[in-house]
This record gives C-alpha cells, structure tokens and sequence, in this order.
C-alpha cells in the first residue's frame, strides 16, 4: 500500500472522479430526453425536450 | 509434581518461544520456588500453587503471540495470536471466536462489494465504448443506450461506479487496520483476564 500522503490524495481524486462523472451521467440522462432515468419525473416536462 | 518436573515441563511446553524469553520465564519460575520453599511450603505444594505448567505456557505464548502481531501486522501473525488466546479456555473461544470471525466475514463483504461495484463499472464502461463507436456491437439495455447522449451518460456513470468501487476497497482496508488494532487490544484484554485468574504467570 502507498503511503499516507500519496492513500489521501488518491482518495480526494477518487471522490473528485465520483461527483464529476454522476454529475456529467446525470445532466447528459436528463437532456437526453425521454427516457427511463426521467420518465418518472413529472416536475421535469419542460427539461425533457430541451432541443440539442 | 516436584520442582524438577515442573521446570521440566514448563521447559518443554515454552519450547515455541524465543531463547531468551524462555530463559527468562524459567528463571522467575526458579525464583517462585525459592521464595515459596523459604516460605516452609514443599516443592509439590508450589507446584500446585503455582499451576500447570501446560496451562501456564498457554498464556506466555497467547502474550507472545500477540506482541508478534503488534511488531509485525499480517494475517499469519493475527491468526496465530487469536488462536493462542483461544486456547486459553472456553470462554475465550466464545468470546474471541464469535466476534473475530463476524469482523472479518463483514469486512470480505465490503472488500466483494467493492470488487462487484468496481467490475461493474469497467464492464458498462467498455460496453457503452464499443457501442458509440459500433452500435449494436454490445448488447446494452435499450434504457442505457437508446441515443448517444444516454451511451455518453452511462459512460460516465460507469466510470462513476469504478471509482465508487476503489473507494469501497480502501475504505475497507482501513477499517481492516482499526479492526486489527482492536482486535490486538481485545487479546491483551482477555488475556490480562487470564491472569487475574492464575496471578503468578
């Protein structure tokens, strides 16, 4: 195992990769339009036909 | 059992153990009988006050054990620690026992869930690559991958979900460290028990 300094930083660009990457699924999910992730979501009509 | 007897078989029960801490336990022994001969009592009588030499090698090696595991943190030496204070008696195996394979049965778990979740995440990764490029290449669930953009979503989402993994697995090799730790003074605590119940090991 790597050392502390080195198991920490990994850890902060682990967290980073997380929020970064569910973040970017869940924007590009939602402007995809119709679909499973946001068929439930009825609040969210006018978000999902966004024109691309 | 006389005083030959007994340093006889104590002798021969610490035989696991370094030179020097034999040595070293022989000769407090040497000295019990001294004192408790000086006192008027026979060599038999000290012997039997003193107790069993087996079950007297039992707790030095349950204490040496555990210091090994102190010095040098590995499976090997915790296992071999919680066998000797396991060996201590039958309470300690239900106590000892129970807990210790409960910890680690949970912390393989968390260490396959972690794996499970990591995988998963290479998996769709390659899945939903090899579908942008060559669609219909990869059998993906149509709610994954029914445009582009949603491809490019669980892209992400399974780099998301790698990443989730590795952190699963080191968090899981720190909590193994605290369970270590604790575990270590778990031993100290039930063999210190151990010789409240036999005061002159």
């Amino acid at each position: 195992m790597p050392d502390e300094r080195k198991m920490k930083r990994l850890i902060i660009w682990l967290i980073a990769i997380i929020f970064v990457s569910f973040s970017l699924a869940v924007i590009l999910f939602i402007s995809s339009g119709d679909n499973w992730f946001i068929s439930d979501l009825p609040f969210l009509d006018n978000v999902r036909h966004i024109p691309l | 059992m006389n005083q030959q007897e007994f340093m006889h078989s104590l002798h021969r029960e610490l035989e696991q153990l370094p030179h020097d801490e034999r040595k070293e336990i022989m000769a407090d022994y040497q000295q019990h009988f001294l004192v408790y001969l000086r006192q008027g009592k026979t060599e038999e009588e000290t012997a039997s006050l003193l107790g069993t030499p087996k079950n007297i090698a039992r707790l030095y090696k349950a204490e040496y054990r555990v210091k090994q595991a102190e010095l040098e943190s590995s499976a090997h030496n915790i296992l071999h620690a919680v066998g000797a204070v396991l060996s201590l008696g039958m309470f300690n195996l239900l106590m000892v026992l129970g807990p210790f394979l409960g910890m680690v049965g949970a912390l393989m778990a968390l260490f396959c869930t972690g794996a499970a979740v990591s995988l998963t995440g290479v998996i769709l990764f390659a899945g939903s690559l090899v579908s942008i490029f060559q669609p219909g290449a990869v059998d993906l669930p149509a709610a994954l991958s029914s445009n582009t953009l949603t491809l490019a979503a669980t892209l992400f989402m399974s780099v998301g979900f790698a990443a989730m993994g590795l952190l699963f697995i080191i968090g899981d090799y720190y909590l193994g460290r605290i369970f270590y730790r604790g575990t270590l003074r778990y031993l100290r605590f039930h063999i210190r028990l151990s010789r409240k119940e036999d005061p002159h090991a």
